[in-house]
Order: C-alpha cells, then sequence, then structure tokens
C-alpha cells in the first residue's frame, strides 16, 4: 500500500511494539510528527530534546524494550548528543529518529543543517542518513535489531525531509542483511570447563555482577544460584543493582570509588573473581595495576571487545549472561559441591562489613547545618517552654535515603541523577529486582533523573517511581516539571539541596585542601516551593529529620507529582571514597566509629 | 612495524571509513595507512588498515572493535607476507654512460623503469620504506634525485603483486 515515508516509518514504530516516543518537533521532521496525528502511538512532548532522550532512556532502562526519541534537523538532533552518548555507555537500547534538510539542501549550510551522521558517529552503535525512500523500512527494520540485539545501544536515523513525504510502499518487516541474522557462536564449553575448575579449587570467590546481568531475563536468578552453588559473596557494579537481591545473605554491596568497605576488600582479596556482565570501569578498579591483585579473572560479558579491554582474564567467556551462567551452573552442579571450605571465607566478608557497616550514626560534626531561622525559632521556643535550649539535629542525606528506602521499599524505581545522593541512593536504596534502580552511570550526566523518571514512569505506571536529583542535576532539565505535570505522570522527586555541586565540593575538600571553586549553588538558587507551585506541582520543603515520617507519607499518598525539597546538611561526603589513583582497599571511611583515617 | 588488517566491509556503507578511522582514534589505536579497494558489483569491498604497533593487546583490542561493527563483514589480520609496503617514483639525472651500470645496481630491488632520456632516467619501485631511503641515498651518487612516495600503503600479499604487475 502506498504512503508517505513518514507514515511509513510511524506503521513501522508499530510494527516494533512502539507504544510511546519522546520527542520535540520542528520544520524537518514534520512528515513524521503529521503521521503521528493518526497513530495510537502515545508521544510525549519534552520540553527540551535533551529530556527526550533520557526518558527515552527511563523506558528503556525500566523495561528492557527500545526506548524511542525524535528530533527536528540541526539544534534539534545536536541537542541529542549528550543522551545517545550516555545509551552507549549504559547499553541502553533506543532508536533516535531525527528530519534532516531536504536532500537538495544537504551541504550548502541550509537552515537548521547539521552534519548529523557525523556528529553521531561516535555516540551510537550506528546511524543512518536515508537517502532513498525506498531503502526507509530496511533502515528502520535493521535499526531496532541493532538497538536490541547483542550489546545494547543507540542507533539514529536521519532523515531528509523531502524522503519523509516521498511516497513508498509499505511492507513490513523487510529482511535482514544476512550478516546481521548469524546465530550467536555456542557457548565456549572448553572456557566453561576452566571457569568452573578455577571456581571450584577457589578458596576465596568473590562474584561480580554488572549490568549485563539486570540486562538479561533470567540472568539475575543463575548468578543467585551460582552463588549459592559457591558459598561466594556476591559484590556488584552501579549497574548490577538490583542483579542480585540486597536481601541475599551473599549479597556485600556496592564495589568501586564508593564501593562499601567489604565489597571492595573481598575483591581486593578474592582469589578468583567472576566477573558478569561488567566492564571493568575505572570507577570500579580504581588503579588498574593494584585492582584485585591476586585474582584469577573469569570474565562473562556479551561483547567480545570487552574482554581483555581493561583487565586481562585469566578465562574470558562471550556470551549473553544467562546463557553463560547457565552452562556455567549446569557444569558446577555436576562437580562435588562446595561445602565448608568457603564459610571460613564468607565469615570474613561478615566481618569487614560489620566493622564499617553502610550505616552509620554521627559520622562527624558539621559545620554549616542548613536550618531555616523560623525553624530555629520555633525551634527555640519550644525547648525554651521545656526547660531546655537545643536545637533540632540537622538533616542528613543519609537520614533522606534511609527515609525513601523505608517508605517505598524495594519495589519503587529509583531514578537518580548524578552525584553524591547518586551514591548515597546505591548504598541506602535496597533493590531486590532487576531494573529498579535506574542511573546515569558510564558518562555520569546530571540532568539525567527528571526525564529519565518520567519515562520510567510511563513505561511502568504500575510502579512507584522516585527521582532523586540534587539541586545541581535537577536544575539541568528543570523545564521537564512542565511535562510531568501536561502527561500527569507521579512521580515522586526528592531533590537533596544541600547548595553545592556536592561531589565537586567533596573532591575540592579532599583533594584540593578545601579550596571550592565554583562550587556554590546557592546564589540565584530559585526557591523550589515557588518553583513547584509555578508548574502547578505540590512542593513539600524538609529540613529536620523529625518532619521525614511525615514528608515521607505526603509523597507516599500524594496523587500525582510532588516534589519534596531536602534542605540538608552543606558540607556532607559521601564515604567510603578511595581516593583517584589509589586501590580499592585504601578507602576513606570519613569519620565514624572504626574509622580507617 | 605494523601489522596489517584486512577489513571487508558492507557495500555502498554510508561514511564507512569515517566509522573505520573513527573507532581506531576513539580507542586510541594508533594507524601508520590506509588503503582500500573499489566493491565490483556491489559486493563486499576490502580495506587495508596498517596499525601503528605490534602490541598484541592492542591489536586484539583492534580486531575486536572493527568486528562490532554493522557495516563490517570480516576482518583478518594480514600475512607476514604483506605487510607494509610504499610505491615511490624516482628520478635521476644521470648521464647516458652510467645508465646501464645504474639499472644493474638496482635491479635487486625488483625496480621498473619507466623512461630514459640522454640524461635522465624515472624509476618505479615498491618495496618497504627504509629500502627506499636506501635506494634513494644509491641513487644519488649518479647524481641529483627527486622522488615521488605514496607515503605506506598496507598491502596484503596478492595486493603486493597486483601493484607489481
Amino acid at each position: 500500500m502506498d504512503c508517505t515515508a513518514g507514515e511509513a516509518l510511524i506503521r513501522a514504530l508499530q510494527a516494533e511494539g512502539v507504544d510511546v516516543v519522546f520527542g520535540y518537533p520542528g520544520g524537518a521532521i514534520l512528515p513524521v510528527y503529521d503521521a503521528l496525528l493518526a497513530s495510537p502511538i502515545r508521544h510525549v512532548l519534552t520540553r527540551h530534546e535533551q529530556g527526550a532522550v533520557h526518558a527515552a532512556e527511563g523506558y528503556a532502562k525500566a523495561t528492557g524494550r527500545v526506548g524511542v526519541a525524535i528530533a527536528t534537523s540541526g539544534p534539534g538532533a545536536t541537542n541529542l548528543v549528550t543522551g545517545l552518548l550516555d545509551a552507549l555507555l549504559d547499553s541502553v537500547p533506543l532508536v533516535a529518529i531525527t528530519g534532516q534538510v531536504p536532500r537538495a539542501l544537504l551541504g550548502r549550510d541550509s537552515f537548521q543543517e547539521a552534519d548529523v551522521l557525523g556528529i553521531t558517529l561516535p555516540v551510537t552503535k550506528h546511524n543512518y542518513v536515508v537517502k532513498d525512500p525506498a531503502e526507509l523500512l530496511s533502515v528502520v527494520r535493521e535499526a531496532f535489531h541493532l538497538a536490541r540485539s547483542g550489546r545494547p545501544g543507540p542507533v539514529l536515523i536521519d532523515i531528509p525531509k523531502d524522503v519523509g513525504y516521498a511516497k513508498v510502499t509499505y511492507e513490513y518487516p523487510p529482511p535482514l542483511a544476512a550478516h546481521l541474522t548469524q546465530p550467536p557462536p555456542p557457548v565456549d564449553s572448553v572456557a566453561i570447563n576452566r571457569a568452573a575448575d578455577l571456581l571450584q579449587a577457589a578458596q576465596r570467590p568473590v562474584i561480580l555482577c554488572g549490568g549485563g546481568v539486570v540486562a538479561s531475563p533470567g540472568a539475575p536468578r543463575q548468578l543467585q544460584a551460582v552463588a549459592e552453588q559457591l558459598q561466594a559473596p556476591v559484590a556488584v557494579t552501579l549497574h548490577g543493582l538490583g542483579g542480585i537481591s540486597g536481601r541475599h545473605p551473599f549479597f556485600v554491596g556496592m564495589v568501586g570509588m564508593h564501593g562499601l568497605y567489604a565489597a571492595n576488600h573481598a575483591v581486593q582479596h578474592a582469589d578468583v573473581l567472576l566477573a558478569v556482565g561488567m566492564r571493568f570501569d575505572d570507577r570500579v578498579t580504581g588503579k588498574l595495576s593494584k585492582f584485585a591483585p591476586h585474582a584469577q579473572v573469569v570474565h562473562i560479558d556479551i561483547d567480545p571487545a570487552e574482554l581483555g579491554k581493561n583487565v586481562a582474564p585469566t578465562v574470558g567467556i562471550t556470551g549473553d549472561s544467562a546463557r553463560v551462567l547457565g552452562h556455567l551452573l549446569a557444569e558446577l552442579q555436576a562437580r562435588q559441591p562446595v561445602t565448608s571450605a568457603n564459610q571460613a571465607w564468607l565469615q570474613q566478608v561478615r566481618a569487614w562489613h560489620l566493622k564499617h557497616p553502610v550505616w552509620v550514626e554521627r559520622r562527624r560534626e558539621f559545620r554549616t547545618p542548613v536550618i531555616e531561622p523560623h525553624v530555629l525559632e520555633q525551634v527555640a521556643a519550644a525547648s525554651l517552654d521545656a526547660g531546655e535550649f537545643t536545637a533540632p539535629p540537622p538533616l542528613r542525606a543519609e537520614d533522606v535515603m534511609r527515609a525513601i528506602q523505608v517508605s517505598f521499599g524495594s519495589e519503587a524505581l529509583v531514578v537518580t541523577d548524578v552525584g553524591q545522593h547518586q551514591m548515597w541512593a546505591a548504598h541506602f536504596c535496597l533493590r531486590t529486582e532487576p531494573r529498579t534502580f535506574i542511573t546515569s552511570g558510564g558518562l555520569g550526566t546530571m540532568g539525567f533523573a527528571l526525564p529519565a523518571g518520567l519515562g520510567a514512569s510511563l513505561a511502568r505506571p504500575d510502579r512507584d517511581v522516585v527521582v532523586i536529583a540534587g539541586d545541581g542535576g535537577f536544575q539541568m532539565n528543570i523545564q521537564e516539571l512542565a511535562t510531568v505535570v501536561a502527561e500527569q505522570v507521579p512521580l515522586r522527586i526528592m531533590v537533596v539541596n544541600n547548595g553545592y555541586l556536592g561531589m565537586v565540593r567533596q573532591w575540592q575538600e579532599l583533594f584540593h585542601d578545601g579550596r571550592y571553586s565554583a562550587v556554590d549553588l546557592t546564589p540565584g538558587m530559585p526557591d523550589l516551593m515557588l518553583l513547584a507551585r509555578a508548574y502547578g506541582i505540590r512542593g513539600i520543603r524538609v529540613d529536620r529529620p523529625d518532619l521525614l515520617p511525615w514528608a515521607m507519607q505526603e509523597a507516599r499518598e500524594h496523587q500525582g507529582p510532588i516534589l519534596v525539597e531536602f534542605q540538608v546538611i552543606q558540607e556532607e561526603n559521601v564515604y567510603p571514597m578511595v581516593s583517584p589513583g589509589a586501590a580499592n582497599d585504601d578507602m576513606l571511611v570519613g569519620d565514624g566509629p572504626g574509622n580507617l583515617k | 612495524m605494523a601489522r596489517v588488517l584486512t577489513v571487508t566491509v558492507r557495500a555502498g556503507s554510508e561514511a564507512v571509513l569515517d566509522r573505520l578511522l573513527g573507532l581506531l582514534r576513539r580507542r586510541c589505536i594508533p594507524l601508520r595507512g590506509i588503503s582500500f579497494g573499489i566493491a565490483r558489483d556491489g559486493g563486499p569491498a576490502p580495506v587495508h588498515l596498517a596499525l601503528d604497533t605490534t602490541d598484541p593487546h592492542t591489536v586484539g583490542q583492534a580486531l575486536a572493535h572493527l568486528r562490532r561493527l554493522p557495516d563490517v563483514l570480516s576482518v583478518n589480520e594480514a600475512a607476514e607476507a604483506g605487510r607494509e609496503r610504499e610505491l615511490a617514483l624516482v628520478q635521476v639525472n644521470v648521464a647516458r654512460d652510467d645508465q646501464v651500470r645504474l639499472l644493474g645496481e638496482t635491479d635487486p630491488l625488483n625496480t621498473r623503469l619507466l623512461s630514459v632520456s640522454d640524461d635522465r632516467m624515472v624509476l618505479e619501485v615498491v618495496c618497504p620504506p627504509p629500502d627506499i631511503d636506501a635506494l634513494v641515498d644509491r641513487l644519488g651518487t649518479f647524481g641529483p634525485v627527486a622522488v615521488c612516495r605514496s607515503g605506506v600503503v598496507p598491502t596484503p600479499a596478492q595486493g603486493r603483486d597486483q601493484l607489481r604487475e
């Protein structure tokens, strides 16, 4: 049947199972937007293209399905770039569709022309410019296949405006190119045997769970079975949160720069490390030459290029996590079970955990608590009435995280921005299932959380979605509050306001002798309660710990979006912390009980 | 010393050279030279990449990352015989009396005589860059020399034969 290429594109999206797209229209993408009008696909009009691409990421991360973002040519397309790279580094299945100037105007510096193919080459898994309308449907088919197959990633389709209006015959799906349909190679049975030998003989095994476990259906269950078979502790990367239940007795928490004491020590003392679906990012390894110095490494990853990229494995196995873990589990189960050999090791790991648990009361006195004068006055008056004079205890970000966890449980989807609150959330928001901790890991994109939470909430309306952002990151895509309101998305937006770019300030405090340079966000900081009111969102401000239960109840019970601002201690640091260039067991642990430094 | 990779790419791929070169630059894999063939009848086109490294880890990473590209059909490392070569055109201002002696001295390098006059000869040679340096030095004893060099061209064995032909 003949139709315009724009109409064919929308029908192809439907055929690919797309139910929501996030976008922002413009001149060059008009043929696509015109076709959207008659489509059952829900279009979410974000207030900036970066919001669209992060929303598509949030949708994809919450479900595993392909997220779709649409933008016009020139600035519309270039505004996608950060989100595309974010998706590439975090292996997010995403298809971006951009308009382009008509073919006859290409290469002439036309209005809103940009070399989108060239600009997005290094930030996509693949990209296309459709110069022949007859090729459009093949390109769409291939783009979705590439986005979701193997190691997922973002794919961009750039469509000149006149191509969008051209007549095409709609026949979908067209066949894929032969070289793209090759089945994955069989799992290397020799390598599986070698891995099983190493793990069976290990005295101090550790499993390191990455985002590849979360992304692979069935892999979390297989990973837990392997851990139980080996009696091995399981540490996770930031993206591995939820790959094993945080309540499992073998779970030891996150590793790396802000990893937990027990997790980092376990990895550093391991004799065999089973790393699954992770890429030995520098935030995970610390100083590479001192990472897991005693360990033989078994590395499983779907991407063969990851094997040996950063850490040379003793045994490298290419394949989907669930598939390879299934083979490994079968091989281990066929052998003598590990019974008591690893108990001493597990006890050692537990001892490390008890030495520096996640939650440490009152680590330090804080220098500049943020308490509004009227609160001080009220408390002072009450205290005087009671015959004493004490200020209320300041609110700590860790109090906030703990309150979020207690109030929303592990079933909620937690979507974080980037910075200190992200690390606190990783420590305190206990995840028990995959795809419930959504964050920007590889690129560390401030401004991610609000639009990503929007996408996640539309993808999973059955779950509470809690957006956690700092006062810096929140302002980077603050315009998406309008989208949240327009779409009536019941986000619980938690802004942890310490008046600083907290993580940068922490580095300046610890490694630049406290020379704070350009990190103070208080000048010009808008009143978030007035801002919430301006957008028509309920707003709550909390600046004392005793108000947390009330605020959380309000957040839980409110119908519709709600913004909760927590005015927390300004100069609180995230611990543990591995100094840049140090080994992972050389940690700063703050100045609480049992401190090392 | 270079390692030569032969990459077969899907014909008609948009910006495929940008993809290959961008990948190598992004991964900090040093590239010394590149040559590429012509796709016949819309078929796959070969691209030869001379990597400026012999480090097995770097070469392994190059192979692995190149194989991930959707436009790449295959990647192979060329055999030892097919390592880097350079094409040079050499003009020597040499008197007629010395021309036969000059040809005798350049014969072991498989030079090819392109033109000759009473006071001048033009030779073509394909060989490793150090051999060209040595040839130019030697020809300098006959008279003033002008050289035009292609730069390193990665050529698999058969490609080199074709060049000679």
